[in-house]
C-alpha cells in the first residue's frame, strides 16, 4: 500500500488553515473542511518547497530569532 | 477539562503547594521534597531569565540521569522556555548538531558531563557547580499559555539528520493527567528511560502532578539484579519497560517485578508469551500495553491486561487515551472496516506542534484531517494497524523504513546517509533482520566506490563518530551491486544474509568455566559456535543481551559479573580470566 502522501510521481496541493498551519495534500482527494488550497496542483517537491518558503510562523521556527 | 491557559509548571506548583514535604524525586546521592524541588527550580529559572530564556526559547540539557535533570526541566519551563534534552550517550558530533539545529543558546550540563567535550554554545551552566543562593526562591513571573512549547526531543530522521519534535504544554499536561493514571498505581515511578526520549514525559510528570515520587535509576549499571533491587528497595509501584527489556525480564526473572502495581510496556511488538509469564509470576500486577509516538505526545492508546491471561497471537495496544481519535485509512484516505489493515492516523489532544525549523517535514506528516473539526490536523504514523472486532487497535507493521532497535526508533535512511558519507563507499543499504524472534540486528550493505579497496573497519569507525551505538550496524557486507526492484528502489528482501562466522579463528574452550561461558554466549546470542577469543559485541551482543548473559552466568556459575567487566573483556577467555581468580 503506497501512502497517498509519499508518492513522488503523484500531484499535490498545499493547504492552509485559519491558524496558518500548512499541509501537503493529494490533489485527487477532496479538501477537508476548514482548509484552503494555497499552492498547486504541482509536484511533491514544489509543494514542500512552497511550505518551507511560506510557513514562517511555525512556532518551532520562531526560536531561531535572538531571544534578547 | 484542561483550560488553554494551564501549563505544566503551573500544575506542578499547585501540587507542590499541596504536598510540600513529600519526597518528589529520590536519587542515589540526592533526594528533594516538592518544596525543595520547587525552590531550586525557581532559583535556576531566574538565572535562565537573565540569560535570555523566555517563551519559545529552548534550553539545551545534557546531563547524567540524576535528580538535577528534573530541576533543569522544571526550571526551563518556569523561565517560560522549553527543555531540549540531548542524549548523553550520543557521539559529540550528533550532540553538537542537535544543539545548533535547535537554536539553543543556553546549555545546562553537570560536572559529570563536563568531563567530556560539551557542545559549543553561547552559555554553559553546570547545575551542580553554580551558586544560586542570591536568586529568589519564588517563581519568576512569565506569561506562558498552554499553546507554548514545553519540550522538544530529537528522533531519527529519514533525511540523514535527526528531527526535533516540539510538544506544547497542553499536550504534555493532557498526557500527564490522563484518566489512565487515576489508579494509585503510579505513586513511585522508576525513571529508567533516557531523558532525551519521550517516555521521560510519563516517568517525570505523571508522578509529579499526582503528588507521587520519581525514583532515579542510576545510569550505566543496569542489569536485572540491580533493577530488581531498585524496585524492591524503593517499593516501585509503576514502571515503563521497553518491549525488549520486558521480554528479557519475563523470560529470565519475572519475580523481579514483585510489588509493582502496573508495568507499562511498548515501543515495539509486545510478546504475548512475555505478558503471560509476568502475570503468572505476579498475579496482582496490571500489564499495560502502550502504543504511541513522540509526535503524538508519547502514548496514544493503551490496553490493560490482567491475570488470568490466555496469550493470543498478538497483544492489541487497545483504546485511545482521553481526547485522542484514531483513524485507520486506506490509500484514498477512506476509513477501512474492522479487520482490514490500513495506516494509522492520530488526531485530537497530543498532536505535536511539528518539527523544529522544518515546515516541509511538518507539512507532510501533520496533515489536514477529513474526520475532525474544521481546520484540524492529524498525524500520519507510518504504522499499519487494524481494528479488532472488539474495537481494539492491533499493530501489524511499519509502512516505511523505520524500525525499532532496543526500543529506539531508527530510520534506516539516516544510517545509510551516514555510511555513504564515507569517501570509499559508493552506495549503501541497511536492513533490520530478525535473526531470532524479538532480536533485531542491523546489517549494512556496502557497494565500494569504483576503484577503491573498501576497509570495513574504517567504515564502522566512521559511522560510529556520527551515530549512537544502537544505530551502528552489527555486521557489514561488501556487495558488488545492490539489488534493485523493477521501479528502481533498493530491493531489501533480495540482499544476502551475512555469513554466520565468528570474527576470529576458532579456538575451543579449555576447562569447565570456558565451556560454560561458551554455552552461555551461544545461547544468548543465538550463534552455533563461539570461539573463546570472539568478542560478545562483534557477534551481535548489545546491552539487553548483555543483561541476559550476566544473568545466565550468575545462574550457571554462581558468579556476579559487573556489566563493565563485560565491556572491558568481552570474550570468553577474558571473562574466564576474571572469574578464575575468585575460584581459588
Amino acid at each position: 500500500m503506497t501512502n497517498p502522501f509519499d508518492d513522488e510521481d503523484s500531484t499535490y496541493a498545499v493547504l492552509v488553515n485559519d491558524a496558518g498551519e500548512h499541509s501537503l495534500w493529494p490533489a485527487s482527494i477532496a479538501v477537508p473542511e476548514g482548509w484552503y488550497v494555497t499552492h498547486g496542483p504541482s509536484d511533491r517537491a514544489a509543494c514542500l518547497a512552497h511550505i518551507n518558503a511560506n510557513w514562517l510562523d511555525l512556532r518551532p521556527r520562531v526560536q531561531a530569532a535572538d531571544p534578547r | 477539562m484542561l483550560t488553554e491557559s494551564l501549563t505544566v509548571h503551573a500544575a506542578f506548583a499547585a501540587q507542590a503547594a499541596q504536598t510540600p514535604d513529600a519526597v518528589a524525586v529520590a536519587g542515589a546521592e540526592l533526594s528533594l521534597t516538592y518544596r525543595e524541588l520547587d525552590e531550586q527550580a525557581n532559583r535556576l529559572a531566574h538565572r535562565l531569565r537573565e540569560l535570555g530564556v523566555g517563551p519559545e526559547v529552548p534550553v539545551a540539557i545534557l546531563m547524567r540521569r540524576t535528580p538535577h535533570v528534573v530541576v533543569a526541566f522544571l526550571a526551563a519551563l518556569k523561565a517560560g522556555g522549553y527543555y531540549q534534552p540531548v542524549h548523553s550517550a550520543y557521539p559529540a558530533d550528533r550532540q553538537q548538531w542537535i544543539v545548533e539545529h535547535s537554536g539553543a543558546r543556553v546549555l545546562l550540563a553537570d560536572e559529570a558531563m563536563n568531563q567530556q567535550v560539551l557542545p559549543s554554545v553561547k552559555e554553559v551552566l553546570l547545575i551542580d557547580g553554580i551558586d544560586l543562593s542570591d536568586q529568589p526562591a519564588t517563581a519568576p513571573e512569565v506569561a506562558v499559555d498552554g499553546a507554548a512549547p514545553a519540550y522538544a526531543m530529537y528522533t531519527s530522521g529519514s533525511t540523514g539528520h535527526p528531527k526535533g519534535v516540539a510538544v506544547r504544554h497542553r499536550d504534555a499536561l493532557a498526557l500527564a493527567l490522563d484518566s489512565t493514571w487515576d489508579t494509585n498505581r503510579h505513586e513511585r515511578v522508576l525513571m529508567l528511560a533516557p531523558h532525551a526520549f519521550n517516555v521521560s514525559t510519563y516517568e517525570i510528570w505523571v508522578p509529579l502532578l499526582h503528588g507521587g515520587q520519581i525514583v532515579i535509576a542510576p545510569e550505566g549499571e543496569l542489569d536485572i539484579a540491580n533493577l530488581a533491587r531498585l524496585i524492591r528497595e524503593h517499593r516501585i509501584t509503576g514502571v515503563h519497560l521497553t518491549a525488549g527489556l520486558f521480554r528479557v525480564i519475563a523470560e529470565d526473572a519475572p519475580e523481579s517485578l514483585a510489588g509493582v502495581r502496573e508495568v507499562l510496556t511498548g515501543g515495539d511488538v509486545i510478546a504475548p508469551g512475555a505478558v503471560s509469564r509476568v502475570l503468572a509470576a505476579n498475579p496482582d500486577l496490571v500489564v499495560r500495553a502502550m502504543y504511541g509516538a513522540t509526535e503524538a505526545t508519547v502514548f496514544s492508546t493503551n490496553s490493560p491486561i490482567t491475570a488470568p491471561y490466555s496469550p493470543t497471537t498478538s497483544v492489541p495496544v487497545g483504546r485511545p487515551m482521553d481526547g485522542v481519535s484514531l483513524h485507520v485509512l486506506d490509500e484514498r484516505l477512506d476509513q477501512v472496516p474492522a479487520g482490514t489493515v490500513g495506516e494509522l492516523y492520530i488526531s485530537g489532544i497530543g498532536i505535536a506542534l511539528g518539527y523544529v525549523g522544518r515546515p516541509d517535514q511538518t507539512g507532510e506528516r501533520f496533515v489536514a484531517n477529513p474526520y475532525g473539526g474544521p481546520g484540524e490536523r492529524m498525524y500520519r504514523t507510518g504504522d499499519l494497524v487494524r481494528f479488532t472486532a472488539d474495537g481494539d487497535i492491533e499493530f501489524v507493521g511499519r509502512a516505511n523504513d523505520q524500525v525499532k532497535i532496543l526500543g529506539f526508533r531508527v530510520e534506516l535512511a539516516e544510517i545509510e546517509a551516514a555510511i555513504v558519507s564515507h569517501p570509499e563507499v559508493g552506495d549503501a543499504a541497511v536492513v533490520a533482520r530478525e535473526l531470532k524472534p524479538g532480536e533485531k540486528r542491523l546489517i549494512g550493505y556496502l557497494r565500494p566506490e569504483t576503484g577503491t579497496a573498501l576497509d570495513v573497519a574504517s567504515v564502522r569507525e566512521h559511522v560510529r563518530t556520527g551515530l549512537p551505538e544502537y544505530m551502528v550496524p552489527t555486521a557489514f557486507v561488501v556487495i558488488e551491486q545492490l539489488p534493485l526492484t523493477p521501479n528502481g528502489k533498493i530491493d531489501r528482501a533480495a540482499l544476502p544474509l551475512p555469513t554466520p562466522q565468528g570474527p576470529t579463528a576458532y579456538r575451543a574452550p579449555d576447562g569447565p568455566v570456558e565451556l560454560a561461558l561458551c554455552t552461555a554466549f551461544s545461547e544468548v546470542l543465538g550463534v552455533e559456535r563461539v570461539s573463546v577469543e570472539d568478542s560478545f559485541f562483534d557477534l551481535g551482543g548489545h546491552s539487553l543481551l548483555a543483561m541476559r548473559l550476566l544473568n545466565r552466568i550468575r545462574a550457571e556459575l554462581g558468579v556476579e559479573l559487573k556489566i563493565n567487566t563485560l565491556f572491558d573483556t568481552p570474550t570468553v577467555a577474558g571473562l574466564a580470566g576474571s572469574i578464575r581468580p575468585k575460584e581459588q
